[in-house]
């Protein structure tokens, strides 16, 4: 019998998630949130970023549950910050500006969509490298 | 079950077309919202999960700010409470995360509350006096899929289907005879149209739960 491959932690799938939805984003542009094809109006960025709103839930009181508050704070960090500019994005608040680093033309809204959940997605995969695997065990059982 | 929370925010978003029940509903917010995570609040610090209380608590407080200026902001623009909307879905996410996790040792199921008088709709009222219309096995199936979906998402035909367990697996076409019924009888709703989505309302989810049973 071969040995079972180890299961992903859930942070890690959340922030494979985000990390996926980013980079869907970037490939098709705004398309992503345009109208599909079963429905006649767009899906806004809140929306858009809504399921790792609801997973993120579940780690967090998982980690209060375990006394790592900290680390909850951090993912509720993170995950706020990304639904901010969710939200700014879709109220039309957010304005092109230039980029802090050397790339070339200004930073369009979507762009920064893409940026705040590549963000978010980079500080919970930081956060995953100080998280011990064995606080995960028992988190599918429940 | 859906939680006191989440039955305050689907009568949020069952009266979204009309900004005056939706200011009503907004008028009261605040007493329902606290009185659905209060206890939910204090059962967690028992419980050892202070931290998490807290959490629930400054997500609330957070709601709550918004709630109290909401009524007077629609006056001025139908579409004013999205962002309160989303606080208060804040909130809920967090407190049904902690329902499925930490089993409340003081919270009344809604389902257990003495059944709501007549006209005492929404908060609190329980499934005793539903009313299940006659249905059809498909209308059924769709209703118990349907029942499934965060009361926020509108949920496609193809949607539906994945989401139906293999055996009692429709097909679309079906799914979307089934979804006609059910707003016919207003059991569901498509709120951006025709075209969108659907979802159920809250007495489809009403319906839904007494199916189950």
């Amino acid at each position: 019998m071969s040995p079972s491959k180890p299961e992903r932690p859930p942070l890690v799938a959340l922030l494979l998630a985000i990390s996926d939805a980013s980079e869907r984003l970037s490939r098709n542009g705004g398309r992503l949130l345009e109208p599909a094809d079963e429905r006649d109006d767009p899906i806004d960025a809140v929306e858009y970023v809504e399921p790792f709103r609801n997973a993120a839930a579940d780690l967090i009181v998982w980690l209060e549950i375990k006394g790592r508050s900290g680390d909850a704070d951090e993912i509720d960090d993170a995950i706020a910050s990304m639904l901010e500019v969710a939200r700014s994005y879709d109220r039309g608040e957010l304005q092109a500006r230039l980029p802090d680093d050397d790339r070339a033309g200004p930073l369009e809204p979507l762009d920064q969509l893409i940026d705040a959940m590549r963000a978010a997605s980079g500080r919970l995969e930081d956060l995953d490298d100080e998280i011990p695997a064995q606080v995960w065990e028992g988190y599918d059982d429940a | 079950m859906r939680s006191p929370l989440g039955d305050l925010l689907h009568d949020l978003l069952d009266t979204t077309a009309d900004v005056e029940a939706r200011r009503a509903v907004w008028a009261d917010a605040d007493d329902r919202l606290m009185e659905s995570t209060a206890d939910r609040v204090v059962d967690l610090e028992v419980a050892g999960l202070g931290s998490l209380a807290a959490r629930i608590e400054a997500r609330v407080a957070f709601a709550r700010e918004a709630i109290r200026t909401e009524p007077h902001r629609l006056q001025s623009d139908p579409d004013a409470d999205g962002l309160t909307l989303d606080l208060l879905r804040d909130a809920s996410v967090l407190v049904d995360a902690t329902d499925r996790r930490v089993p409340s040792q003081s919270a009344v199921p809604v389902s257990e509350t003495p059944a709501g008088a007549a006209g005492n709709e929404g908060f609190g009222d329980g499934d005793g006096e539903v009313e299940v219309p006659p249905l059809t096995d498909n209308e059924v199936a769709v209703i118990n899929t349907l029942a499934r979906f965060d009361p926020l998402q509108l949920a496609s035909a193809s949607k539906i289907e994945a989401e139906m367990d293999a055996p009692n697996r429709r097909s679309p076409r079906t799914i979307g005879k089934a979804v006609t019924r059910l707003i016919e009888l207003g059991l569901a709703e498509r709120p951006r149209g025709d075209r969108s989505g659907a979802r159920l309302t809250t007495a489809g989810r009403r319906v839904a739960r007494k199916v189950a049973d």
